[in-house]
């Protein structure tokens, strides 16, 4: 339950869809100015008190341009998404002790990129920010149905096309209300989201007879970045993706133990790039081998690390299983990956 | 190849970095450059030292560094790594007073407590350096140039885009392209180290293992961070993070329970020993010297 209580002013902050700096404005001039979006109609409410904690001003903007200024090391990520641009906000407290709280908001050029950012990561305790619980039509098995995840202070949430995150730097019971408080107000009166990125709804459930998708496990990306930092497959970008690819890396298990397969599903925007795709991730799996295994019949498999690789393409799709136990069962999981992948 | 038809991740690291590394990966155990320590058996004549201490009074319950149980920690530290009789005559022995002495934090991510580098200028200054001859140099490369001598000082971290964030990667800032060294190409993070202005220069490698971050961030993500509180040190900055990739491979298994492999693998550890030759890589050639705290060392 929101405990609007103790958010004792409400301000607001007005930025605009061209990137233009935020205007100041004192506490007290608490009307309604809402934060417009490029093409998303959406708003954001912050609250200039939070409990004990404070904002002080009406923070910073950063843009593609200074993003590895304000997270040297980091940018990569955002940037491997489609990055409009950061607002950021401090809450510091009176007593240095208490810590602060520093609300970053990435406003995503689309709801799938904000979703990305958090599916790269779904650990913590599942919060429920717009309390209108789960929507059934719009949730999909092959990811968990939560739009925000807390954890040791840290909340990462996902609104439209924002992707928040809100952290305390001390937790304590008294900070992690006031994350939750924030983040409340900041997604108040925003539209539910919706389903998650289409490629997602094309995992299977269940790979071959045995192996058992953990959704827990399930990242959508664009970026080789965002690949290798969740299953690493190569130094460079073999799969040429870009952010005009949607892509699911997702993982299985037999529940009698084992190593994990691993399907890779990628919708290129056209079937050039899905063969340039396939045929320099064989050159790298197959050194050697590779041209001629892109003109075998698909699906086809070969032995590879941890078990067996299996591939299979048409049109601008591609399915890659890494890890399978069996020659054919490696050919198998990759034709129906591709067989749901086609009827998407 | 392992056959005709197979590759694997090591075969990606000879790709990578060359045939080098790939050889020595290939000789390793069950861990190695594809995502963990490499577990290779002893060269003969190589070894390290790498002494870890820990104080289970050193952070509070929220994390506050007590300092004078950071001193006491400093100075057990610095007197194991060197052998000398006190802490003075340590410092004294890795340190004279004609030095400027150069201390490079890591600033981001998970950085390094400034109580930390604070203790250590304290300690240097106890032990007869000038203060105006201590300074910090993490930055451009103008910074170590300006020195005669240099303490590493990271903190122990994983990093998503080089794997392992700690001491190789600590002088990233001086290649002036910290870029190039992403993903698989880690595993040129040592050659940074035999740059001119940084070559030699490094005197003692002092890890931050108070509150290792253990996932690979980008951005710190406070459940992947736990109280060790301890410190690594060593003179040999490849064994220092051989050692620190192997308590961060064990808290990811400990987490997860069961094996949750880096990636991007660590390359840069391997690398440094067998392309750059800065140190050993290899945990069956270092000396682990252990002192304090013995709960969950993990090493």
């Amino acid at each position: 339950m929101i405990r609007l209580a103790t958010i004792s002013l409400l301000a607001v902050c007005p930025h605009s869809a061209d990137g233009l700096s935020l205007s100041p404005q004192t506490p007290s001039a608490a009307a309604p100015l809402m934060a417009r979006q490029p093409g998303t109609g959406s708003s954001v409410t912050l609250p200039t008190q939070a409990g004990a904690w404070v904002r002080p001003d009406q923070g910073r903007r950063i843009t593609e341009e200074t993003i590895f200024d304000y997270m040297d090391g980091a940018g990569e990520l955002y940037l491997a998404y489609r990055f409009d641009h950061l607002d950021v906000y401090l809450y510091p407290a009176p007593t240095p002790s208490l810590g602060e709280i520093r609300v970053e908001l990435y406003w995503m050029r689309s709801t799938d990129d904000a979703f990305g950012l958090l599916s790269v990561d779904w650990g913590g305790d599942a919060i429920d920010l717009q309390e209108r619980g789960v929507i059934r039509q719009d949730a999909v098995p092959a990811v968990p149905p939560h739009h925000a995840l807390y954890g040791g202070g840290l909340l990462r949430f996902c609104s439209g096309h924002l992707y928040g995150r809100v952290m305390a730097s001390r937790e304590s019971p008294a900070s992690r209300e006031q994350v939750l408080a924030i983040a409340r107000s900041i997604v108040k009166g925003r539209p539910a989201n919706g389903r998650p990125p289409a490629v997602l709804s094309t995992l299977p459930g269940r790979l071959g007879e045995r192996f058992v998708l953990r959704p827990d496990r399930t990242c959508f990306f664009r970026s080789h970045y965002v690949l290798n930092s969740v299953h690493y497959v190569a130094p460079d970008d073999i799969l040429g993706l870009n952010p005009t690819v949607d892509a699911v890396v997702g993982e299985y298990r037999a529940p009698q133990g084992g190593g994990p397969v691993r399907l890779i599903a990628i919708a290129y925007h056209t079937p050039d790039a899905a063969a340039a795709g396939l045929a320099a991730f064989l050159k790298s799996y197959l050194p050697g081998g590779g041209t001629q295994a892109a003109g075998r019949p698909v699906p086809s498999a070969a032995r590879g690390e941890g078990g067996w690789f299996g591939w299979a393409a048409q049109d601008r799709h591609l399915a890659i299983v890494l890890g399978a136990p069996r020659e054919e069962e490696a050919k198998a999981m990759a034709g129906a990956a591709l067989a749901a992948l086609i009827r998407q | 190849m392992s056959s005709d038809n197979e590759i694997t991740r090591r075969d990606f690291v000879r790709t990578a970095v060359g045939a080098v590394v790939g050889a020595a990966a290939l000789a390793g155990g069950a861990e190695d450059a594809a995502g963990g320590p490499d577990q290779a058996a002893a060269r003969p004549g190589r070894s390290a030292r790498v002494v870890i201490v820990r104080d289970e009074r050193v952070l509070n319950d929220t994390h506050d560094v007590d300092t004078v149980v950071l001193d006491r920690m400093l100075a057990d530290t610095v007197w194991r790594v060197t052998g000398e009789k006190t802490p003075e005559a340590a410092w004294r022995a890795l340190f004279a007073p004609a030095d400027t002495i150069g201390l490079v934090p890591t600033p981001h991510l998970n950085p390094t407590h400034p109580e930390l580098v604070d203790a250590v200028r304290r300690a240097l200054v106890g032990a007869g350096i000038p203060p105006a001859q201590i300074r910090e140099a993490q930055g451009g490369i103008e910074k170590p140039r300006a020195c005669t001598a240099l303490i590493a000082m990271p903190a122990l971290k994983a990093h998503w885009l080089t794997g392992i964030g700690t001491v190789l990667k600590n002088y990233i800032m001086y290649s002036g392209r910290p870029s190039s060294y992403h993903d698989a190409n880690n595993a040129n993070l040592g050659e940074i180290w035999l740059l001119p202005d940084v070559k030699g220069k490094t005197r003692l490698v002092l890890v931050d293992a108070l509150r290792p971050l253990c996932d690979k961030g980008p951005q710190p993500d406070p459940r992947y961070l736990w109280d060790y509180k301890g410190l690594i040190a060593s003179k040999d900055p490849v064994a220092a993070d051989a050692v620190g990739l192997q308590i961060i491979m064990a808290k990811r298994r400990a987490l997860r329970g069961e094996e949750w492999p880096l990636s991007p693998p660590p390359l840069c550890v391997s690398a440094a020993d067998e392309k750059f030759g800065l140190g050993t890589s290899r945990m069956s050639e270092i000396t682990l010297d252990r002192a304090g705290w013995p709960r969950d060392i993990l090493v």
